[in-house]
């Protein structure tokens, strides 16, 4: 029965991560951008809140809930924030490759901690620089074996979070294993393990508390147990990361979008020109409307795709692909629209806009790129199977923040 | 007869040009932009080689070569060389020494003399100078019947009061165009444009802004307490306002100025479709079918032909500017339509390269903050349509 209600309890939540968000994100937008970092006092409120590791097992602190409630939080938390949003400490996509890729063995080793460390990262190493002439078949990045585990090699660039993270995933090309994206494979390496070198923190067009760096490893050792194998099916299990990685990231595009596009409405019933407030001339009036049925058409698509997620209805892939693109595009568009409404005043750093419009931007980079979510889509819509060439992002020549 | 070829000159000047913006200007493009400022010796280095944003006498020698039916190329050759020079660095124009947009109003409105006095000082050679045009205000951007910045007549001085935002080059320009209102009801026919120079009491630099892009562009507050402006200042003198010349004065420069806006857009936008296109041509043009290689070739594919449209309707309306046939309606096509395409070009460039695009060395990702301005200023695609709607539609008068 068709329902677009999430009840009480959930909205409980919600109202909690938005106060949260309006006091604690929102007034701070410009500092946390400027001083690449969230301060620790906020990354303890956040954690306070027990929403950051809302979808974690139970059995390592989490409140295994699905990503319906994922994306309710995350809508609240991009509504504050965008760029603050995506730096906050938290499992993130390092701790949906362990749960998705790993066994319940290592979701012990690995996600524990989360529920007890306000401050703790983890790290998705999975894209590589572009470089003239290399195989866009799987990755550079190797994993050699040495006796019962690996030995692992290869720059990755850009990585998220890789400045504050405990520990990488990192995505390699197993040695003996089929050639391209089938024979990739997922490793759990420490921060400080001997050979990992990371580098300064990269200039870049947004997210610049995010800690983005280039990775490099040198004869990095881990053992068997380090291995995120996929239970058996490595690629539905990186599908699934990929799928909710990019879901949470489109929750937090909607906020976003949302929070633009209400200071563009607000801006439009204040400012007047030729007599009247901008919002009442009808050109105006009709962006703004297409602006506002933008906003919830972004979320109901996340919605839904989270809700299948949730039922493990067999289309859930396709709907996460479809949200995400949908939001990608959407968002970007809208945040670019919210700073046209502003006219001067939104090319301005006294406002936001012209932030959340950098950072809608970086989002088409994050996990699913619309080309890549498209082609999930397409193949969904035509039931066509994909291959892990067709599923997976190309590391080194479009690559991915995740 | 139909021609969309390049002449002779303009081939040459895009050649120079080209060269310029890939070996001079884009390596200095990120530091500029990190900075907020280009190098004086830089911009000097320019305008020694000819490369200049003025509208001086000297400077029409090569546009002012005729076509075959004898009419000057003036504007078809600005926009092909302001279109090559933004795809090296935009705000490389907007930070030429020289009057800028300062130097429309005193050229048509100005008298014999006032264009002597204020023009002439941009051939001295000792240094970099610069002009300006303050007519927005906080409360006045596309209203700009609106202002509310006054002057007051006092002997032979006229006192002025207010304040002007998002100046190009407001706190170094030796002058400043300055719109002011005797009188707010008389609206438009109540403005008067006056010259006011660096240093005169009462007229100060007020907030440096902090801009998304082209921050190497220079953006100023302007503030004027009590500033006393002599009488042969106000630009054309008493006579100039008898009838409604005094908006129109600002209006006009627009039909000119609108397509070179909108032919650096183009340029912006094809920096980025260029670098992305290569990029695709190194790293997905392989022997064998790469993933989503399709959807690529379908963006670039688009962007490209769109850009292609752009830079049609700027030279249309260059060509119209130099016939001086009224080209309100085309200028504001141009603008609207190229600012948008670009931004595009911007959006699809980065989504085609990928994360690393993101990068600060990259360029890229400058370019998309750089381009946003285009749909703002001189103009929102917002005002451009109204132009545009109040001449395709006869009986709309105002909306």
């Amino acid at each position: 029965m068709l329902d677009f209600d999430h009840g009480e309890d959930a909205r409980l939540l919600q109202e909690t991560v938005r106060g949260f968000a309006e006091k604690e994100l929102r007034p701070r937008l410009r500092e946390v951008e400027k001083a690449g970092a969230i301060s620790p006092n906020v990354e303890k409120a956040w954690h306070g809140l027990g929403a950051s590791v809302l979808s974690l097992p139970e059995d390592v602190g989490g409140a295994a809930m699905g990503e319906s409630l994922e994306v309710l939080v995350g809508e609240e938390l991009g509504a504050g924030d965008l760029g603050t949003a995506m730096a906050l400490p938290g499992p993130g996509a390092f701790g949906l490759c362990v749960q998705h890729l790993g066994t319940p063995a290592q979701h012990a080793l690995w996600l524990k901690e989360f529920a007890n460390d306000p401050h703790l990262r983890g790290a998705v190493a999975y894209s590589e620089k572009p470089a003239k002439g290399q195989s866009p078949d799987g990755m550079a990045t190797r994993a050699t074996r040495a006796g019962d585990g690996f030995v692992l090699d290869g720059v990755k660039h850009p990585v998220m979070y890789a400045r504050n993270a405990r520990w990488f995933v990192v995505f390699a090309q197993v040695e003996g294993a089929a050639a391209g994206a089938d024979g990739l494979g997922a490793f759990v390496v420490d921060a400080k393990a001997s050979g990992v070198k990371v580098g300064e923190k990269l200039g870049t067009l947004a997210l610049d508390a995010c800690g983005l760096a280039t990775v490099t490893l040198q004869g990095v050792r881990v053992g068997p147990e380090a291995r995120l194998a996929g239970n058996g099916d490595f690629k539905a299990g990186l599908m699934q990361v990929l799928a909710r990685a990019g879901l949470r990231g489109a929750a937090r595009v909607v906020g976003v979008s949302r929070a633009a596009y209400q200071m563009a409405v607000s801006y439009a019933e204040t400012r007047t020109t030729f007599g009247k407030p901008i919002g009442h001339h009808q050109g105006l009036a009709f962006l703004l409307a297409d602006m506002a049925t933008a906003v919830d058409s972004m979320r109901w698509l996340t919605w839904h795709a989270a809700w299948a997620l949730d039922q493990k209805h067999p289309d859930a892939l396709t709907a996460a692909a479809r949200a995400v693109a949908e939001v990608a595009e959407t968002g970007m568009w809208l945040c670019n629209q919210a700073v046209q409404v502003h006219g001067g005043a939104g090319f301005i750093q006294d406002l936001p806009l012209e932030k959340w419009m950098r950072e809608a931007k970086a989002m088409m980079n994050h996990a699913l790129s619309p080309q890549l979510a498209d082609a999930w889509g397409a193949a969904g819509l035509l039931e066509k199977p994909l291959s892990s060439a067709d599923a997976f992002p190309l590391s080194n020549v479009q690559p991915v923040l995740l | 007869m139909l021609d969309f070829s390049l002449g002779e000159s303009q081939q040459n000047i895009k050649s120079m040009l080209n060269w310029l913006a890939k070996e001079k200007i884009r390596p200095l493009s990120e530091k500029a932009d990190r900075e907020h400022d280009w190098p004086n010796e830089f911009l000097r280095e320019l305008t020694d080689m000819g490369v200049s944003a003025g509208s001086l006498p000297e400077n029409e020698s090569v546009g002012s070569q005729k076509d075959t039916k004898g009419v000057k190329q003036t504007n078809r050759t600005s926009v092909v060389a302001i279109e090559e020079i933004a795809f090296g660095d935009a705000s490389v124009i907007l930070s030429l020494p020289g009057p800028g947009l300062g130097g429309p109003p005193v050229k048509f409105m100005g008298t014999p003399e006032q264009q002597q006095r204020f023009l002439s000082i941009f051939r001295q050679k000792d240094r970099n100078r610069w002009g300006a045009y303050g007519l927005t205000e906080p409360g006045a951007g596309s209203d700009v019947s609106a202002i509310a910045a006054t002057c007051r007549k006092d002997g032979n001085h006229w006192v002025l009061n207010g304040r002007k935002c998002y100046i190009t080059n407001g706190a170094r320009a030796e002058w400043t165009v300055i719109f002011a209102t005797m009188d707010k009801t008389l609206g438009r026919a109540g403005h008067r444009a006056f010259v006011v120079e660096k240093g005169t009491p009462g007229f100060s630099v007020g907030k440096v802004e902090q801009k998304m892009g082209l921050r190497a562009s220079e953006t100023a507050e302007l503030v004027l307490e009590d500033c006393r402006v002599h009488q042969d200042n106000l630009l054309g003198g008493d006579a100039h306002y008898a009838g409604k010349e005094g908006f129109m004065g600002a209006m006009k420069t627009f039909d000119n100025t609108r397509p070179m806006v909108a032919a650096m857009a183009v340029g912006i936008g094809r920096a980025a479709l260029e670098t992305a296109a290569a990029f695709a041509n190194e790293h997905y043009m392989l022997d064998r079918p790469i993933p989503r290689y399709t959807q690529i070739k379908d963006i670039l594919a688009r962007t490209a032909r769109k850009l292609d449209a752009a830079r049609l309707l700027v030279w249309r309306a260059a060509w119209m500017a130099d016939l001086g046939q009224p080209n309100a309606k085309e200028a504001s096509m141009s603008k609207v339509y190229a600012a948008q395409v670009a931004q595009q070009a911007t959006i699809d460039a980065l989504s085609v390269v990928g994360a690393t695009g993101m990068e600060r060395d990259y360029l890229l990702e400058k370019w998309f903050r750089d381009i946003k301005v285009y749909d703002i200023f001189e103009g929102t695609g917002q005002v451009q349509r109204i132009v545009i709607a109040k001449r395709i539609l006869e009986n709309l008068k105002s909306f």
